[in-house]
Parts: structure tokens; C-alpha cells; sequence
């Protein structure tokens, strides 16, 4: 009698969930575990929904009053509970262990984890119908579309080398958002045959691929740092003076509303012309 | 030098040119002159930080093993070079402007440790073998959790916090911390030889301390400056490469089964198989897998079976 009783509500859980539709609800609380679903929470205007969210839950400037889950990478399940969530928005594989839990304990979810722009437009239509603001997030979707349609395709492509730290040298490698981000803005990422998503990288193999861009996005570097590194000084990026730094990361790695407005910088670096 | 030992020391050039000519040939930039000038510059500066931080290692290993005759001592279960690790990357977390103070803060950060080490182990005015050890695991244990602590509060990536913890030689140099390198090799050089220079009393206290005394070797002093010397060497080494486990604890035995127990022989030895070693297991880490493996993954498969048969037949 119970186990039916619970798989009936692990069904109806289900059954929600690919509807996608609980939102008829007005007062849903929502728990956001990821800084991109975050923001995209507030572009469609669902912000008072926003009951808990995380340490790096940074965007928009009111996201940060929002109390405080624990950080992305270790949210506090206890304090989850606590909020007694409606949906609890996260991602994978970040928080696998949290969401066996949560299901245990009945507690709706929704996996972000988009894979390219494509998607991220799909989640923020899928997000905005969840949350009752289905018109907000489609002229949302429309006014990111246009803007990615205005960037110019440019059959010029530099090489171009992500360093994402600098000790030891780390990059983006071909599985990457950020790889995405770079081909769509007009470049090549001279790592993109990588397997792994953010591989550490031989300084000698960067020689060898002679980049033409260099784009730091890690804060402690400087471009006047890289073109002091022993035996850089012939990269062409160095010699051209194209190494970019002290960008605002989040514009890159966050698979969110401003993805759009990543690439536009993207292209800024790598088509200054433009 | 005995003509019987003259094979030994054969063997252990040809490890150490061999390794070497390897690490220059091989690499992700391709086969040895098919690369740019540049790419050869990188390799050499590999090349020498390999030489000093292997020799460095395993000169350590052998005096501390003989001044605490204890056959499982190294820069690692003393505690130096985890403290050196915690002190680098303070530095590095703190120092907004560039890595370039990394070597000093890691220099502290051993001087610092072995102080804290001392004083511990420290009990009714004497330092005892076994005390020191036990405080310097402990204190090993404790900054190796104060490494990772520091790098996700200063939020710097996993990757980093792995690299320092487990060594790599892929450090990228600008023209100050070459020339900071430059300095700290030519200090190496010359702790080493300092460490050299007291192999005689090393021998006498390798077989005791009360027996050392008699015989007029003043112990607290001679346990005073191998401690000090070992980790200011450790702590630029360190500094550079990350901790890098197993060379200090393997190559010093090595030697001895090749040598005997005399540190006149086993110092400069272990200075030479420990750089061969290390560009070895470099030339592995760097080439089986692309953009490299943290070193002591390679150094620990190798050195783990031999630390387990050491423990097995000598104690």
C-alpha cells in the first residue's frame, strides 16, 4: 500500500516534471543551484519566485540578497529542505549526490545543462514556461536570436588560445561552451581536438600552435605578464599585440542571457575591425 | 674511489645523460630539431628545473635518512614540503600582481614548518627521531588541508590546487622568475654541497645518536643544519615544481644497495640518479598523455611497490 503510494507521487512527480508545467501555481517556491539559471530566472521576470540560491548566484545585483544555499559546488542540502522548495533547479554532474536526495524525497527538479546556445535559448523557453512567464521568455529568445544573427560571420579565423589558469597552463578544450562561444564569434580554438573539457596544456605544445589571439581568463595574469613569459615573445599574438585580459569571465561560462552578449565580445577581440 | 664502485658510477652517468638527452628530444613540440629555437629554450629551463628539484629531492631523502636513522624519512613525512606547498600558494592567493614571490613564500613556508617541527618535537629540551617524524606526518596532514583550503577560499581552480600538491615541471617562467630560478639553482648547488660536506658526521650519527656523542660529533648542531639546510632546498624546489612524492624516499636506497651506507658516496649518488629519475618519469608524464599528467601519479607507481618491499624486508 505505501510503495504504491509512493510510486504513484514519484510518478506524478515525473509526470510534472515533462510537462514541465507546475507553474499554474502562483506561490511556487523556487531553489536555484546554478548561477546561469539564476540570471535567466531574472531575465524572464520569475525573480520573486527565487526563494534560496548559491554563494556565486551573482547576477542580477538582486540575485544576491536572495539567502544563500551554500556554494555551487556544495549546496546544503539541509538548508534546501528547509526553504520547502516547489522545484529545485541544478545541473550535472555537479550535484548528482543532490539529486538521488532530492527525488527520494520527492522534491520536484529540473536539470540545466545545455550543451550549445541552441539549447540555452530551448531552457530559457522551457524555464519561463515553468515559472508562468511563457511571453517574457519568449521575446526574451527573440531579442538573444536577433543579436547572435547581427554578429557577422567572418570567414577570416585566427587561432585562438583560451587560458583559463596559469599554473599550471589550463584550457578550453572542443566540448567546451566557451569553444562554441569562440567558433561562433569567428575564431578557432587551437585546442579544440582536446577530449578533455578543460585540459592542462604543455607550454611548449602553445609555441606550437603559434595562436594568434591569446585571451586570458583568469584575473591574477596580465597581457604584459604573458609577453614576459620565457620564450613567448615569438607567439603571433604576442608579437601583434593581441592578448586580452581582465574580461568579464561570467559573459563566457555562463550558459545563460548574457551568452549572447559573450560572443559579441568575443568578436570585438577577434574581428576589431568589425 | 674504489675500482669496484667504478660501475656504479658509470651506471649512474649514463642514467643521468641518457634521461637528460630524452627530456631534450622528446616533447609535445615534436622530435629534437625539428622545432623552433624557442621551443629548445623551453626544454632546457625543463630540463634544469628536472635536474635541480630530482637532485634536490633525493640529497634531502639521504640526509635526513641517515640523521634520523630512520629508513621511510623524506622532505615529505617531515612535513617541509607540504609547508612549502601551504607557503607558495599563500603567496600566490594573496600576491594580486604575478606568481613571481611564489619561491620566497615557499622558502618561509618550509623555514616556518621546520621551526614548528622542531619546537614540537621538542620534548624536555631534546629532540628525538622518533617525535619528529610523528609531528612532522602530522603537520604534513595538516598542510596538505590548508593547501586546498587556501585555493578554494582564494577561488582558484582544482587543477591548480592538484598541481601543487603533486608536482609538475610544466612551470611557465617570465624573465624575473627565470632569473629567480637562476638563483635558486645556484643555491641548490650549494646546499647540496654543504650537505656533502657533513657526511662524515652523518655516518657516525647514522648509527646513533648516544654512540655520535661519544665519539664527539655534536648532534644538536649537525641535526640543526641538516634540518635547516633541508628545507630551504626543499622549500624553492617546491616552490617551482609542486611536491613531488616518492624521489626523496626511493632513490637514496637505490644508491645505497649500489654504494653502501657512506654519505661521501651516497649524497652525490643520490643527487645524480634523483635528477635521472625525475626527468624520467617526467618524459613519461608529459608524453603518454596529452598536455601531461601531475608527476607524482608517475612517481608514486613507481615508487609505492618499492616503499612497500622496504618496509617488508628492512624493518
Amino acid at each position: 500500500m505505501r510503495l504504491t503510494r509512493f510510486v504513484l507521487t514519484i510518478a506524478a512527480v515525473m509526470v510534472a516534471g515533462c510537462q514541465k508545467q507546475p507553474a499554474a501555481n502562483p506561490g511556487l517556491r523556487v531553489v536555484s543551484l546554478v548561477p546561469s539559471v539564476t540570471e535567466i530566472i531574472y531575465a524572464v521576470g520569475a525573480g520573486k519566485a527565487l526563494v534560496g540560491n548559491t554563494n556565486q548566484c551573482d547576477f542580477p545585483e538582486a540575485a544576491k540578497c536572495v539567502y544563500k544555499v551554500g556554494d555551487f559546488m556544495s549546496p546544503d542540502l539541509e538548508r534546501i529542505v528547509a526553504l520547502r522548495p516547489g522545484l529545485v533547479l541544478l545541473t550535472l554532474p555537479v550535484h548528482r549526490q543532490l539529486l538521488d536526495k532530492l527525488t527520494e524525497m520527492r522534491i520536484a527538479v529540473y536539470v540545466s545543462r545545455p550543451a550549445d546556445i541552441k539549447a540555452v535559448f530551448h531552457e530559457i523557453d522551457t524555464l519561463s514556461r515553468l515559472l508562468g512567464r511563457k511571453a517574457s521568455g519568449e521575446s526574451l529568445v527573440a531579442d538573444l536570436q536577433r543579436r547572435l544573427d547581427s554578429v557577422p560571420v567572418s570567414s577570416d579565423t585566427p587561432r585562438v588560445y583560451v587560458e583559463i589558469s596559469g599554473t599550471p597552463l589550463m584550457t578550453a578544450g572542443g566540448g567546451t561552451f566557451i569553444n562554441e562561444l569562440l567558433s561562433r564569434a569567428g575564431g578557432r580554438n587551437v585546442f579544440a581536438s582536446s577530449v578533455q573539457e578543460y585540459p592542462v596544456v604543455d607550454p611548449e605544445a602553445v609555441l606550437e600552435a603559434d595562436p594568434e589571439v591569446i585571451l586570458l581568463l583568469h584575473p591574477d595574469m596580465s597581457a604584459s605578464d604573458v609577453a614576459g613569459r620565457v620564450g613567448w615573445g615569438n607567439i603571433s599574438a604576442v608579437r601583434q599585440r593581441r592578448v586580452y585580459d581582465r574580461m568579464d569571465e561570467d559573459l563566457l561560462f555562463r550558459p545563460g542571457p548574457r551568452i549572447v552578449d559573450g560572443v559579441v565580445l568575443l568578436a570585438s577581440f577577434l574581428h576589431p575591425g568589425h | 674511489m674504489r675500482r669496484r664502485l667504478l660501475p656504479g658510477w658509470a651506471g649512474l652517468v649514463l642514467l643521468f645523460v641518457f634521461a637528460a638527452a630524452l627530456s631534450l628530444a622528446l616533447g609535445p613540440g615534436g622530435l629534437a630539431g625539428t622545432n623552433s629555437s624557442a621551443v629548445m629554450n623551453l626544454r632546457l629551463l625543463r630540463l634544469a628545473l628536472g635536474i635541480v628539484a630530482g637532485g634536490v629531492l633525493a640529497v634531502v631523502g639521504a640526509s635526513l635518512q641517515g640523521l634520523l636513522q630512520n629508513p621511510l624519512a623524506d622532505p615529505f613525512t617531515l612535513g617541509v614540503a607540504s609547508g612549502a606547498a601551504l607557503g607558495a600558494s599563500l603567496t600566490v592567493v594573496l600576491g594580486r600582481v604575478s606568481g613571481a614571490f611564489a619561491p620566497v613564500g615557499g622558502f618561509a613556508g618550509a623555514l616556518v614548518t621546520m621551526l614548528l617541527v622542531y619546537a614540537l618535537a621538542r620534548v624536555r629540551g631534546r629532540v628525538t627521531v622518533t617525535a619528529l617524524v610523528l609531528v612532522g606526518v602530522i603537520m604534513s596532514f595538516l598542510f596538505s588541508s590548508l593547501v586546498m583550503l587556501v585555493m578554494i577560499l582564494g577561488r582558484r581552480t582544482l587543477g591548480e590546487a592538484v598541481y601543487m600538491m603533486m608536482g609538475h615541471l610544466g612551470t611557465v617562467f617570465t624573465g624575473t622568475t627565470a632569473w629567480l630560478f637562476g638563483a635558486a639553482a645556484l643555491l641548490a648547488v650549494i646546499g647540496c654541497g654543504w650537505l656533502f660536506s657533513l657526511s662524515r658526521s652523518l655516518d657516525i650519527m647514522s648509527s646513533g645518536e648516544e654512540a655520535a656523542e661519544t665519539l664527539g660529533v655534536d648532534t644538536q648542531r649537525v641535526t640543526r643544519t641538516v634540518f635547516v639546510l633541508s628545507s630551504a632546498l626543499v622549500g624553492m624546489t617546491v616552490s617551482f615544481t609542486g611536491a613531488i612524492s616518492f624521489i626523496g624516499l626511493v632513490v637514496p636506497h637505490l644508491v645505497r644497495m649500489l654504494f653502501g651506507p657512506a654519505h661521501r658516496r651516497v649524497i652525490p649518488g643520490s643527487f645524480l640518479a634523483g635528477a635521472g629519475i625525475l626527468l624520467l618519469s617526467d618524459v613519461l608524464a608529459r608524453n603518454i598523455v596529452p598536455g601531461g599528467l601531475p608527476l607524482s601519479i608517475v612517481t608514486a607507481l613507481v615508487g609505492v611497490p618499492f616503499f612497500i618491499y622496504l618496509l617488508r624486508s628492512r624493518l
